[in-house]
């Protein structure tokens, strides 16, 4: 029998250890709910900037979210600056006609309308039933659909809700494809604003770009026309480092 | 008795729940390993009661220093580059399951002696009846 057992009286440890483990339960609720807040908040984000950080850097995502509205703001507060100008005369509304369809065909702005809106995925089958990583989707299955698209009349095309602008680059990043800069994952989400019919005509074509994709497992592709689609505006670098245009002579 | 700590826990889950307080995102790690090492401590203290070698100032210094390494083990992390959040974890993490299992074997020998004492106070009892009856 060990002989401290008798000198210590139960009230001893009941009091310190109840009013610290009330505590540490509080904290513990507190620790929960913030987790729970920093999912909620990486939900909230756009799906290319949820895949980008991963849950990992929250603040910067949360920064880079911002930033990205602030680009779509300040653009839009642009266009009804120009707008405003065109209003004191004829020439300059002239001008700012041609300047905003300019702007519409650089991707500057965001656009809606009818269109379609195709769904790249990861096969779900076994892959001992594939060849090699057939059942994946790689950024050139996404390049060469965007490409259709656009072959097929799609005046305005978004991947997993970023623009694709006059620069947009699409790159194979080990499991994950760049868009520009932002990383994207399957499920990618083509959305393109164009004729319905025709674009449907273009993504189903027999021997098309999808048909390799629907031949390893038809659940890879999904197409669907949509009535209305809003696509964004292109977020990106709109900067020209070493192009100059050149002065015309007259 | 033991019921008392654990029913405080439960208090204290509800009233952080209730409060609804949210810790900034940024300190959220501190707070998890706060958390953590606390526990730690709880079970700490819970199985030196058992043991019987209980003290409180050993108890409350314990709980608040594991707590303060714990934070600055994750913001010293932060600093270098390093999660060392997973080492705090990984090793409160173990402790607790060495204090529980300590407290787990501590009450199942606890039960068994108590178990045993009465049996000999039974058969004690017996004994002295037979013989009182014998020598009748």
């Amino acid at each position: 029998m060990n002989p401290f057992v008798q000198r210590q009286s139960p009230r001893g440890w009941v009091l310190p250890i109840s009013v610290l483990a009330l505590l540490i339960g509080m904290m513990g609720s507190m620790a929960f709910l913030s987790e729970g807040a920093k999912k909620k908040t990486t939900a909230q984000m756009p799906e290319g900037i949820r895949g980008e950080f991963g849950g990992q850097n929250i603040d910067l995502a949360k920064e880079v979210v911002g930033l990205r509205e602030e680009v779509s703001k300040l653009r839009e507060d642009k266009t009804k600056l120009e707008t405003k100008l065109a209003d004191t005369g004829n020439a300059t509304k002239e001008i700012n006609d041609s300047l905003q369809e300019t702007k519409i065909f650089a991707a500057l702005t965001p656009l809606k309308g009818e269109g379609l809106i195709v769904t790249l995925k990861d096969s779900k089958k076994p892959s001992d039933e594939m060849i090699i990583d057939s059942g994946l989707v790689h950024y050139l299955d996404v390049l060469k659909a965007v490409n259709e698209l656009y072959n097929a009349g799609a005046e305005a095309i978004a991947v997993n809700g970023i623009r694709v602008g006059p620069r947009t680059d699409f790159r194979c990043v080990g499991t994950t494809i760049l868009v520009s800069t932002t990383k994207i994952a399957p499920p990618i989400v083509i959305q393109a604003i164009g004729d319905t019919k025709t674009l449907l005509g273009a993504m189903n074509m027999p021997g098309g770009i999808l048909t390799e994709l629907r031949d390893v497992d038809s659940d890879m592709v999904t197409v669907e026309p949509a009535k209305e689609l809003s696509i964004p505006a292109y977020d990106g670098s709109t900067k020209f480092k070493v192009g100059e245009v050149p002065e015309v002579k007259g | 008795m033991i019921l008392i700590p654990i029913l405080a826990m439960i208090v204290g889950l509800i009233l952080g729940a209730l409060v609804s307080a949210q810790v900034p995102l940024a300190w959220a790690p501190y707070m998890s390993v706060a958390v953590l090492a606390g526990l730690d401590s709880i079970c700490g203290g819970s199985r030196s009661y058992l043991e019987g070698k209980f003290n409180q100032d050993i108890f409350v210094s314990g709980f608040l220093f594991n707590i303060l390494i714990a934070v600055f083990f994750v913001w010293l992390g932060v600093g270098i580059g390093l999660n060392l959040m997973l080492a705090a974890a990984l090793v409160f993490g173990m402790r607790i399951f060495t204090n529980l299992s300590l407290i787990r074997r501590l009450f199942l020998t606890k039960i068994a002696e108590k178990k045993r004492r009465n049996e000999t106070m039974e058969s004690g009892n017996s004994g002295e009846m037979e013989s009182a009856s014998s020598e009748a």
